[in-house]
């Protein structure tokens, strides 16, 4: 079952066979999980906006086009349900007190190394990544996370993104720039 | 000629340099500590992004994906809310009225055809109740209808 392509399940799916439909959301449904995780960090809330994935695949079966592939396709879907959320949640954060500056929780870690992100160990550096990834605007976040996360091809990526090869890879490259600079300022605020 | 090599980084971090490149990149950043280091902090992130420990769905995730999909328990007849569907429903009504419409229209079929019956059968009870009391009037018991057709011919 492994050897048939996506392409060929999407079609047997679009002719009435369910098994295909179920054999695509096994195959996707982690890799999207995580996907979606990267935008959200909220589990239920990333299972919800997976299973709203798979049922816009259901009933939006036809819409898919043999011209690209099947994974663009559905990380697209994926991939705008998750900043739809996003954009949501920002504008509820907005009203809320605990984004005010005010939150008893945060702390301020004082960096003495001379390479902190080498020194630091796995767990904290994971933490200032997700933290820096998070303060990426929506369009390097979203390349880091199809590249580096999500281990995509620059080719898929740049179908999913909808720009240019060349502007895809000087965007990733600029993305990583911006990441280290976050991670190697002098203080970095941790939730 | 002006290079920026932070632009080279992701592609040599990736392998993605020609071999001239490579080596023009190499030699800066072996003479630059600063730019070497931020070279390996930044493959150092990518490493840690991809080693990242993974989250999966719940393990039912499937189970309830499928409660959700409006006509996916229709493919499933032994699934209780295929019965009240709509599909079903409609499909349901439709054979139900096609049934009732061939019932009711072999029924008036079958009614036609006993009440022409019933008319040969009265028409038949009729002329021999003619030729029995016509049979009685001549008080011929030998031959009543001969008696008969030819009294009535008179």
């Amino acid at each position: 079952m492994n050897d048939i392509t996506d392409e060929f399940l999407i079609k047997d799916f679009q002719n009435g066979n369910i098994k295909s439909y179920n054999q695509l959301v096994y195959r996707y449904k982690d890799r999207l999980y995580n996907y979606i995780y990267q935008f959200v960090r909220d589990r239920d809330l990333s299972e919800d906006l997976l299973q709203d994935t798979f049922l816009k695949l259901y009933t939006h079966k036809n819409s898919y086009r043999e011209v690209a592939k099947f994974s663009t396709w559905i990380y697209t879907i994926a991939g705008n349900f998750a900043k739809t959320e996003l954009r949501k949640n920002k504008r509820r954060k907005t009203y809320s007190n605990s984004d005010l500056g005010f939150d008893n929780n945060e702390f301020i870690i004082q960096d003495d190394s001379a390479n902190p992100s080498q020194d630091l160990d796995k767990r904290e550096l994971t933490k200032k990544l997700n933290k820096c990834l998070d303060n990426l605007s929506m369009d390097f976040k979203t390349i880091i996370i199809l590249r580096d996360i999500q281990e995509l091809s620059y080719d898929e990526i740049s179908t999913i993104v909808d720009l240019p090869l060349g502007t895809v890879k000087s965007r990733i490259n600029r993305a990583r720039l911006k990441l280290y600079e976050c991670i190697n300022e002098d203080k970095v605020i941790l939730k | 000629m002006n290079i920026n090599f932070d632009d080279m980084i992701s592609a040599y971090v990736e392998g993605g340099l020609k071999n001239k490149e490579k080596e023009t990149f190499e030699n800066y950043m072996n003479n630059n500590p600063n730019f070497k280091s931020k070279v390996d902090s930044i493959r150092h992130n990518i490493l840690n992004f991809k080693n990242k420990d993974k989250v999966s769905p719940s393990d039912n995730f499937i189970e309830k994906l499928h409660t959700k999909i409006p006509d996916y328990q229709d493919n499933n007849i032994f699934n209780q809310s295929f019965w009240f569907s709509i599909n079903f429903k409609s499909t349901f009504i439709f054979s139900m009225s096609i049934i009732l419409m061939s019932f009711f229209f072999i029924n008036r079929l079958k009614i036609q055809d006993s009440n022409s019956n019933l008319t040969k059968i009265k028409n038949k009870e009729i002329n021999d109740n003619i030729f029995v009391n016509d049979s009685l009037k001549t008080n011929d018991t030998k031959f009543p209808i001969l008696q008969v057709k030819g009294s009535s011919d008179k």
